[in-house]
């Protein structure tokens, strides 16, 4: 007996019992303490957590009086489950140095007798656990529950992993973890363990625990399932951080990667969500040992969900477009709706970029270069007893459904082959082969364990993170080192907004952000390599039912509100988004519905505003007014110019909200070039004919009527025209005059091409309906090009009526742009001087500047 | 358990009697004061030495003043008692301006008293719950043995197949070798497990013993040991049984082999699991297995082909049921004279004439068995008359020839019995001495006269009971 009590006055664990109501099972659960077999010493301390039954006290008394030191006896008043163990937990931290786990025993429960040594056996040994959980068997209503497997922070977050019943390490409480006492009617376990796992610790399951539960039909438990949705949500709430997108994706990551892609040349499989990064690369052998692994025994092992099937060189070449994490996007959606997605390519003259989603693949499929299957059919087409069916794939007429994701590259920028002509097909077959013809596979078939799993969501362990995005799949990327920033355009063609949009991905690449694109109303865009060389990954919006604008039943003063921007898959839009730390919208319409929850999210969020739009009577519609309807789900707004600025804050917008981003020229021109062209310019002799030039998109709203009639009147002055561009709809080009038809030029995409354009001009016509500040503008006049335009939008903010361009009425813009010309073409030395003072006062107006205040107020500096 | 509890009383530090010093047998007198609204105990007779405030919790059964100002200290401490513990304060006593530990006593001894009525109370209380509870233990031992004996009785106690994991032919054997002893896991709970057995893939050569343990993974217990050696080792199936099935108390049974031969004993795999966890030690392969069971807790006869786990009671009951009647080998020249029926559970040996139809079913005779007994029926309405008789034979007895019964020594055969058609009957084998070794059952039917039955009789046998001692439980 000395023995006992000397073991007992430095106790290695100590074991909490809190108590209320439970005076007689007490009994039970002590004995099961004293009877426990182990070569260090146990104390065990009894909170009586304020019991109104004087038998609680009583029994406490005695144990504690008959087995000092080993029993102590903590009375307290009444506080609930949570606030008795801390209580007890306090004292051991306070008075019992020697402690290193402290193990909590509800009254009603009970231990075998190895279980404490063996828990502490595993905290001695593993040092990176924080505490040791079990099993659950229960008696009473008898059951037994299997809580293996390797310890997940992701499960975590979505159940309740470890029973309260666990032997946690001195540490965790020295952190201040301790149970939250708000939490009261119940899993207080779940929010504790949540806490453990914040702080930096992690759990380990025990199989060989030996903890015992007793169930009762009606008991405190019973009473919280039916709360079950209120405390989640308390739960949820209190560990944002970890039950956050960014966090959950990055777990995803590290313990259970949705992504099994096989290198079918290398014979390799990497397990991972980003397809960009690796979790873990293991050999074939390892996956379909794995594979059969995790059927055996789903609660408990896991294997991703995913299969895709490929070639090294198709990853590589996939990874080059940019549209790598796009591409895997679409195939998850795809496998799930049909048997299989697939990718293959198709090479363009143009250097544009785009895709195609083919429903069915018949004809194209055996060249596919990207395979991918769902978790249930995989599971279905390895243990089903005929392969008939399955390798039809090989043959002309597949019978398994497939989605073909036909990605259109430009042929001069990209090595096509490996994407076009690819073996993915055959090469999935041969997996299917291996892991059919396993020698694991029918062991896999048997249930060996008799405890039930219940950790049966590691199965669908990537179901976890599409719980926030209304169960849409969820793009493939981590939050990386850098500031990740999306570009939001509706399209990619060659209008100013779109040059804007370019000239800020150059300038956050130039801070040490990365740019991405998000294309969101159509499959095909003008990609340049301008926009490959600044683009970290480039992303379409795969979702047919969006439209910018259209369908809607509502109006914000006189807008539109668009049919998506109210009822639209806003689900979709944010699982593609989630991981940025910033997106800017550049006149995206619709999405800007979806703006709030990215907020929410966390994303800061930004409007580049540019122009107002006018209806055919003239009333202001468009972007702006959508962007004053949502206005409070950006951070920030940048307008274009000052007078569009100060227009946004007259109606609504705080002024700290608005960074106004004056536009600059869309494309460098450096300081020879630049001097080289202007001294070109001055070394014109004053008979050769003025050279006039309209450069830009050919519609209504550049006031093309007016310049037709300029034209016309001054067909017997000695002036040279070039018309530049094109319209947006091509067979609008039938609509041009004769005069415009007959100076037409192809537009023009290269900066080469422009520069020798502006080279060449004189002077620059522009008599615009409306405008924001048109970048062609201000290219010209940084090159000396006079500017002759109308006074719309934010063009007053550059132009200087007579000292460096003329700003003509709108009301009388086609006599005064005449008279413009016709003293240009005269006054030689005016247009010296005003081309001067053009290109002067574009020096230094660039778009490093004009955007930093704005990407500095989106990242919160 | 610590004997040296003793009762605090406690007194105000500001109103410290004079007999605070003395050493008062039976209790502790401790002193508090509340000095900044915190309790702070002390051992009036150590000199003051600071105690914890949980045990003088524990401890403290009574509170005695002596002065007023004693008294208002003593409301202060009610009142943090009540806030620090939640629990009212124990009794308090006015001492009178008392100056000796006399002025105590006369309030501590009703005090204990009182403990002493309510802890007697108590105790008989308790006391009294152990009766009834040993009542009902009592109650239900005796119903579940009542249970035990009807279903003995009435033929339900046969130890039922639960899992069956067959051999996988061409996979190579798992090697049990010297020193190198093997774990198996067994893939159901432990409640009602009463039998299992596992496949020599080949008959060990040289001399050794295997020694199998049953224990279960959560307690670490070991419930059942067996020890075989060679010689009764052959390759076939080796069925270790339990006189008492697992009880209710649901966990993970571990079978452990342990073999001491020079040569490894190969044991056969069933399929190849991809958790390491059910795979035989050493190997990928679960070896194959069959595993029976029946009420938990309760004994169920033996079967015939098991192997009795060491330490078991003295007193032992086979059973030879369908499983044994199914696998009967049939010896007779003619063809389709023997025939079991699933569903009757039954075993048909026709007689044709005077001659003695048989069959003969291996190594069900167990040694120390003494008594023999089953059901017999002709399964007809009508027809001719027909002699039932048992008979035991060692294995070197067998004979070679079909058709050729061996040579019975005296007392290895029943009496034959005649039935007529459709009347049931309980046919005994009494051996004048137990048996010393294994021998083999040989059920045998004729016909009384010789008259050619019309259609074929079915004489059959039914599931046989052995005992070690006559009348055993």
């Amino acid at each position: 007996m000395k023995d006992t009590l000397q073991i007992h006055d430095q106790p290695l664990v100590a074991v909490v019992v809190p108590i209320f109501r439970h005076s007689v099972l007490l009994v039970d659960a002590i004995e099961s303490v004293l009877a426990q077999v182990a070569p260090f010493g146990i104390k065990i301390v009894l909170v009586n957590d304020g019991c109104p039954q004087t038998e609680t006290d009583v029994v406490c008394r005695h144990f504690a009086r008959t087995h000092a030191p080993q029993i102590t006896y903590l009375r307290k008043p009444n506080g609930g489950l949570s606030d008795a163990r801390n209580h007890g937990v306090r004292h051991i931290l306070a008075h019992l140095a020697s402690v290193r786990a402290i193990y909590f025993l509800d009254a009603d429960n009970g231990l075998r007798p190895p279980a404490l040594a063996r828990a502490f056996a595993v905290l001695e040994t593993s040092a990176d656990v924080g505490w040791v959980y079990p099993n659950i068997d229960m008696f009473g209503l008898n059951s037994a529950h299997d809580y293996g497997g390797k310890y997940s922070r992701l499960l975590h977050s979505e159940m309740n992993l470890c029973e309260a019943g666990s032997l946690i390490r001195r540490e965790v409480f020295e952190a201040g973890v301790m149970f939250d006492t708000q939490f009261q009617s119940g899993f207080e376990d779940w929010e504790f363990f949540l806490s453990a796992a914040s702080a930096g610790f992690s759990g380990q399951n025990l199989e060989t625990f030996g903890f015992l539960y007793r169930k009762r039909p009606e008991s405190m438990l019973a009473e919280s399932e039916r709360d079950a949705a209120g405390i989640t949500f308390q739960l949820r709430k209190k560990h944002k951080a970890l039950m956050s997108p960014r966090a959950l994706i990055s777990l995803e990551q590290q313990e259970m990667p949705r992504l099994a892609i096989v290198l079918s040349d290398l014979q390799q499989v990497i397990l991972t969500t980003d397809p960009a990064q690796s979790s873990e690369t293991i050999s074939v052998e390892d996956y379909i040992h794995r594979y059969f692994l995790a059927k055996s025994n789903p609660a408990r092992e896991v294997i991703p969900p995913y299969l895709c099937v490929t070639s090294s060189a198709s990853f590589q070449a996939l990874t080059a477009t940019g549209l790598l994490h796009a591409t895997f996007w679409m195939l998850e959606s795809l496998a799930d709706k049909t048997n299989f997605g697939a990718v293959t390519a198709f090479g363009l003259d143009e250097d544009r970029m785009g895709f195609a989603v083919h429903d069915t693949a018949q004809g194209r499929h055996k060249n596919v270069s990207f395979l991918m299957i769902g978790p249930y059919l995989l599971r279905d087409v390895i243990f089903d007893s005929a392969s008939s069916w399955i390798d039809s794939l090989a043959t002309e007429t597949s019978q398994p459904s497939m989605a073909l994701i036909e990605l259109r590259l430009p042929q001069s920028s990209f090595d096509i082959a490996p994407l076009a002509k690819g073996t993915a097909i055959i090469d999935f077959l041969a997996i299917l082969h291996r892991l059919r013809a396993s020698i694991w596979i029918e062991g896999a078939k048997q249930r060996m364990d008799w405890r039930e799993g219940d950790v049966t969501r590691r199965e669908g362990s990537h179901l976890i993170l599409r719980r926030h995005f209304a169960d849409e799949p969820v793009y493939p990327r981590m939050p990386s080192g850098g500031r990740n920033i999306g570009l939001i355009l509706p399209l990619v063609e060659f209008g100013g907004v779109e040059k804007v949009a370019l000239n800020f991905a150059r300038a956050i690449r130039a801070r040490g952000d990365l740019p991405h694109l998000f294309v969101l109303n159509s499959g095909d865009a003008a990609i340049s390599s301008d926009w490959r060389q600044v683009l970290e990954s480039i992303t379409f919006f795969t979702d047919a039912s969006f439209g910018a604008w259209g369908g809607g039943t509502k109006t914000y003063f006189g807008t539109e509100i668009p049919h998506w921007a109210e009822q639209g898959n806003h689900d979709r839009a944010v699982a593609m988004m989630h991981w940025l730390d910033a997106v800017i919208d550049f006149h995206g319409g619709a999405m800007m519905g979806a703006m709030g929850k990215l907020k929410r999210l966390g994303i800061a969020t930004g409007s580049s505003l540019h122009l107002v739009d006018l209806t055919a009577v003239g009333r202001p519609v468009g972007n702006v007014f959508l962007c004053m309807a949502y206005e409070h789900a950006f951070n920030v707004v940048a307008p274009c110019s000052l007078a569009l600025a100060d227009w946004c804050h007259a109606l609504g917008i705080p002024k700290e909200k608005i960074v106004p981003t004056p536009n600059a020229p869309s494309f460098p021109i450096s300081a020879q070039r630049l001097a080289a062209g202007l001294a070109q310019k001055g070394q014109r002799l004053p008979d050769e004919p003025l050279r006039v030039l309209y450069l830009g998109r050919l519609d209504a709203q550049k006031g093309l009527n007016r310049m037709t009639e300029v034209m016309q009147a001054a067909a017997a002055d000695k002036l040279e025209w070039r018309i530049i561009g094109r319209p947006v709809l091509p067979d609008a080009l039938a609509n041009l005059s004769p005069d415009i038809q007959r100076v037409l030029e192809p537009a023009l995409t290269r900066d080469e091409d422009l520069m020798a354009a502006f080279d060449w001009a004189d002077v620059l016509v522009l008599l615009s309906e409306f405008e924001g500040l048109p970048l062609t503008i201000l290219e010209a006049m940084r090159q000396g090009v006079v500017p002759i335009v109308t006074d719309v939008g934010a063009v007053g903010e550059v132009v200087i009526n007579g000292q460096n361009g003329f700003l003509i009425p709108l009301l009388n813009a086609v006599a005064e742009c005449l008279t413009s010309l016709r003293t240009l073409a005269t006054n030689r030395d005016l247009l010296s001087r005003l081309s001067s003072a053009a290109a002067r006062d574009m020096v230094g107006r660039d778009w490093i500047h004009a955007t930093k205040p704005f990407l500095d107020a989106l990242s919160g500096r | 358990m610590n004997p040296d509890w003793t009762p605090i009383c406690l007194v105000s530090r500001k109103d410290m009697p004079s007999f605070a010093a003395d050493a008062v047998k039976g209790y502790k007198l401790v002193s508090f004061d509340t000095a900044k609204n915190k309790l702070n105990f002390a051992n009036c007779a150590d000199g003051q030495e600071e105690l914890d405030c949980d045990i003088v919790f524990r401890d403290a059964v009574a509170r005695c003043h002596s002065t007023a100002r004693g008294q208002a200290e003593q409301g202060r401490l009610a009142q943090l008692w009540m806030e620090r513990f939640g629990a009212e304060p124990p009794p308090l006593f006015d001492l009178n301006d008392t100056t000796n530990g006399a002025g105590l006593a006369p309030h501590l001894v009703p005090l204990f008293g009182q403990l002493w009525r309510e802890s007697q109370a108590r105790s008989t209380e308790l006391m009294r719950e152990l009766a009834l509870l040993r009542g009902s233990f009592d109650q239900s031992q005796t119903a579940f043995s009542r249970l035990e004996t009807f279903l003995h009785n009435s033929g339900g106690a046969e130890r039922a197949q639960t899992v069956s994991l067959r051999p996988f032919p061409g996979h190579l054997p798992v090697l049990l070798t010297k020193d190198c002893p093997l774990e198996q896991r067994l893939p159901i709970e432990s409640t009602g497990l009463s039998d299992l057995s596992f496949l020599i893939a080949e008959a060990p050569t040289g001399s050794g013993t295997l020694t199998a343990k049953l224990s279960l993974l959560e307690s670490a217990q070991v419930v059942a040991e067996w020890a075989i050696p060679t010689e009764n080792l052959s390759k076939g199936w080796v069925r270790l049984s339990l006189f008492r099935a697992l009880g209710p108390d649901a966990q993970t049974p571990i079978l452990h082999l342990d073999w001491t031969g020079s040569q490894p004993l190969k044991l056969a795999p069933s399929f190849r699991h991809p958790d390491i966890r059910f795979c035989a030690t050493g190997s990928n392969a679960v070896l194959a297995l069959s595993l029976w069971s029946y009420i938990c807790g309760a004994a169920a006869p033996l079967p015939a082909d098991g192997v009795v786990q060491l330490l078991g009671p003295q007193t032992l009951r086979w059973t030879i049921g369908p499983e044994a009647l199914c696998n009967a080998v049939d010896l007779n020249v003619a063809k389709d004279l023997v025939e079991f029926t699933q569903w009757r559970g039954s075993l048909a040996v026709r007689p044709v004439n005077q001659t003695v139809s048989f069959v003969r079913i291996d190594n069900v005779g167990r040694p120390r068995l003494a008594h023999l007994h089953g059901g017999v029926k002709t399964e007809a309405v009508l027809g001719p008359d027909v002699e039932y008789c048992y008979g035991l034979a060692p294995q070197h007895k067998r004979s070679k020839q079909r058709g050729t019964l061996p040579k019975f020594l005296d007392g290895m055969t029943s009496d034959w019995l005649r039935l007529p058609p459709n009347e049931w009957a309980i046919l005994h084998l009494f051996l004048a001495e137990p048996l010393k070794e294994v021998c083999d059952l040989y059920l045998m039917s004729r016909l009384v006269n010789d008259e050619v039955p019309e259609h074929p009789i079915n004489a059959c046998f039914y599931s046989l009971q052995g005992q070690a001692e006559s009348g055993a439980s």
